[in-house]
């Protein structure tokens, strides 16, 4: 590992590698911030647009684009009481009601030191762990990836929604999209209409944009706000530091990493959840909990460490096992197979450069938040802030477009784009997940395949695929997973009706 | 007030498109079962047990809309604003028409004026520099940085000159 790490710093610390990284942290600084554009949203505009560059210059990109969106959902949050993103939605507590005490700039350099923490720190526990679970990964046969695949599919499809029925739909709507194209086994050619330009499946570039792209310029469209953040709010000028305060928030620091690690790591729960848990943690253990919600820097801390902890080890399993912890990552493994970079062992073995390289860059991105995302930066940054939204909805759809026409020069994917777009639009306002569709077609090929292969080699008995070790482990998580999400369902059918019954 | 008459007139409820989605999807599922059971039985197996599934899953979640208590008709409507919304639609759908026909300068710089002002944002001095901007800054890095190609233009004897 440690030579695998030595041997892709160069590459990484290459001006041009390390020019993606410094270019898409700043990126998504701005789109994090920008309330309605997601990480996830960024993501789908930059994918396209970074497609056959170098793929460290490209990968670079991604990772600052993930940790720097991640920690910019917290601008807003705090200088305006809307979050830029899910994930910042526990700053808003106390980070707005700093800036109603005249520490706005404080508030922020708080978000902004816990978040090159928690990130740094996730970033650390990828380098260490996924080579770990490589380990496992390599005792993998076909049956296996077939049940680690449906693993993937069960996991997001009934976490990322709060409703199972319409996870489970979304997956399998993916896993049907997976299907078009030609039959790699019989040569048939299935769902294609007699078009070409599917013949070798959906293109993915114009899944994840139409997916995730087009349903926020459309709601952008919608909402029409015609104005931006006012100019006054970013006029920050520096106030007490957070590092004569160290000692007070260390344990805040690494108590919140360690929690967005851990929720990081389960595949699917995402980081509204590690900010919320980090938040009450530290809630709970303070001796001061009364001043949480009042203006307690500490809450802020906890937050967005949380936040920034969970970026980096949501991309453990994806990486390893191609089942990523977030929707963030589900879109960042569709990008590394853009890429022509298929997760698992494999790329371990192949691309060392690269997934080392990746890992670095995630690292490396965390710290260039502290820059990126300082007050200077945020003063200069946020000008794009001011810009309403109206017309940000124009802007993207020339970005999208473009990027989307490079891959091919085919104005049909032009078309299927707009058709994936209205279609993820709907799905999008009916609160369908759209990570599932995306693991769908990812995940829905190689379950095919294995299973067919395991099938093959256990001469059509189903039993030997459930029978080692490893199998049923997976299995284990298979139902536990599902029986996870058909109680959380329960309980939330349950509660609209019980409260009915107290009044 | 006018704007408000048109919202409720043309709007469907949430629930409705619930109902009317979890149907299109069970139509679906059936159109995808009969056009595998065209394939060899290799090729139709996994695709038709996925229409299965999915045929399934939307009659249940129908099911779960028309019949659960917590899911009633409360009167929310699904879009915000139908008008904007098709606005953004016939928008989209106007750009590529058009991009295919003329190629990606002068849609664009169409499609950046004009949305803005049709939702109502007339602020000229922001919208054009910011159209052209964003358009020279996509040809720069695009184009000329990164040699991609952009849908064939009726101006591009202008950008080979600049290039």
């Amino acid at each position: 590992m440690i030579d695998a790490l030595i041997s892709a710093l160069p590459h990484v610390l290459a001006p041009g590698n390390l020019f993606a990284v410094i270019l898409g942290t700043a990126a998504g600084v701005i789109v994090g911030a920008l309330p309605g554009l997601t990480v996830t949203t960024g993501m789908a505009v930059l994918i396209p647009m970074t497609f056959g560059v170098d793929p460290l210059f490209a990968l670079g990109m991604m990772a600052g684009m993930y940790n720097g969106g991640s920690y910019a959902g917290a601008i807003p949050a705090i200088l305006m009481r809307v979050p830029g993103t899910p994930a910042s939605v526990a700053t808003v507590m106390d980070g707005y009601e700093m800036t109603k005490q005249g520490k706005a700039a404080y508030a922020l350099q708080v978000a902004v030191v816990s978040g090159v923490i928690g990130s740094a720190l996730s970033a650390v526990a990828l380098i260490l762990f996924a080579p770990l679970l490589i380990k496992v990964a390599i005792q993998f046969g076909p049956a296996e990836y077939f049940l680690v695949a449906v693993l993937g599919l069960t996991t997001v499809a009934s976490l990322l929604g709060d409703n199972l029925i319409k996870g489970i739909q979304a997956a399998l709507i993916g896993l049907l999209i997976g299907t078009v194209g030609q039959d790699i086994s019989t040569g048939t050619e299935r769902f294609t209409m007699g078009i070409l330009d599917i013949a070798d499946g959906v293109n993915i570039v114009v899944l994840l944009t139409g997916l995730f792209a087009i349903p926020p310029v459309i709601t952008m469209i919608e909402e029409a706000v015609m104005t931006g953040m006012p100019k006054e709010l970013l006029k920050l000028k520096r106030q007490e530091t957070v590092f004569r305060r160290w000692k007070e928030f260390l344990p805040v620091w690494l108590r919140s990493s360690v929690i967005g690690i851990w929720i990081g790591i389960l595949p699917g729960a995402g980081g509204s959840m590690s900010c919320y848990l980090a938040y009450n943690e530290a809630k709970r253990t303070s001796k001061d909990p009364d001043s949480f919600g009042k203006g307690n820097p500490i809450g802020v801390a906890a937050s967005e460490a949380g936040n920034g902890a969970d970026n980096a080890a949501a991309l453990i399993p994806a990486l390893t096992l191609g089942i990523p912890g977030s929707g963030v990552a589900a879109v960042i493994l569709g990008g590394l197979l853009v890429h022509g970079l298929r997760p698992g062992p494999q790329l371990f073995r192949d691309q060392p450069d690269i997934v080392y390289g990746f890992m670095l860059q995630m690292l490396l991105s965390s710290f260039l938040l502290f820059f990126v995302g300082g007050l200077a930066a945020t003063r200069i940054f946020g000008q794009a802030l001011r810009l309403p939204k109206v017309l940000l909805a124009p802007v993207i759809v020339l970005f999208v477009t473009i990027g989307v026409y490079a891959v091919n020069n085919s104005i049909f994917d032009l078309y299927m784009l707009l058709g994936v777009g209205f279609v993820a639009y709907v799905l999008d306002k009916l609160d369908y997940p759209s990570a599932p569709i995306i693991l769908g077609v990812i995940l829905g090929p190689i379950a095919e395949s294995q299973l067919r292969l395991a099938l093959t080699i256990s001469g059509g008995k189903l039993l030997p695929l459930v029978s080692s070790p490893i199998a049923m482990i997976i299995c284990t998580l298979i139902c536990f997973v599902l029986g996870t999400s058909i109680w959380r369902m329960w309980r939330t059918s349950s509660q609209p009706s019980s409260e009915s019954a107290s009044v | 007030m006018g704007e408000n008459t048109v919202e409720v007139k043309h709007n469907v409820t949430r629930r409705n498109a619930e109902v009317i989605f979890s149907v299109a999807l069970m139509l679906a599922s059936i159109v995808v079962y009969v056009e595998a059971g065209r394939y060899p039985d290799e090729s139709a197996g996994y695709p038709k047990f996925l229409a299965v599934l999915l045929g399934v899953f939307s009659l249940l979640g129908l099911c779960f809309q028309l019949l659960s208590q917590s899911n009633r008709d409360n009167g929310e409507l699904f879009f915000l604003n139908p008008l904007r919304a098709a606005i953004g639609f016939l928008s989209l759908c106007v750009y590529v028409v058009l991009l295919e026909y003329f190629g990606y300068i002068i849609p664009s710089l169409l499609f950046c004026t004009i949305v803005p002002v049709l939702i109502g944002y007339r602020n000229f001095r922001v919208i054009i520099p910011l159209a052209v901007i964003s358009i020279v800054l996509i040809i720069i890095v695009f184009h000329i940085v990164l040699e991609r190609p952009l849908p064939p233009d009726v101006l591009d004897s202008l950008i080979k000159a600049f290039s």
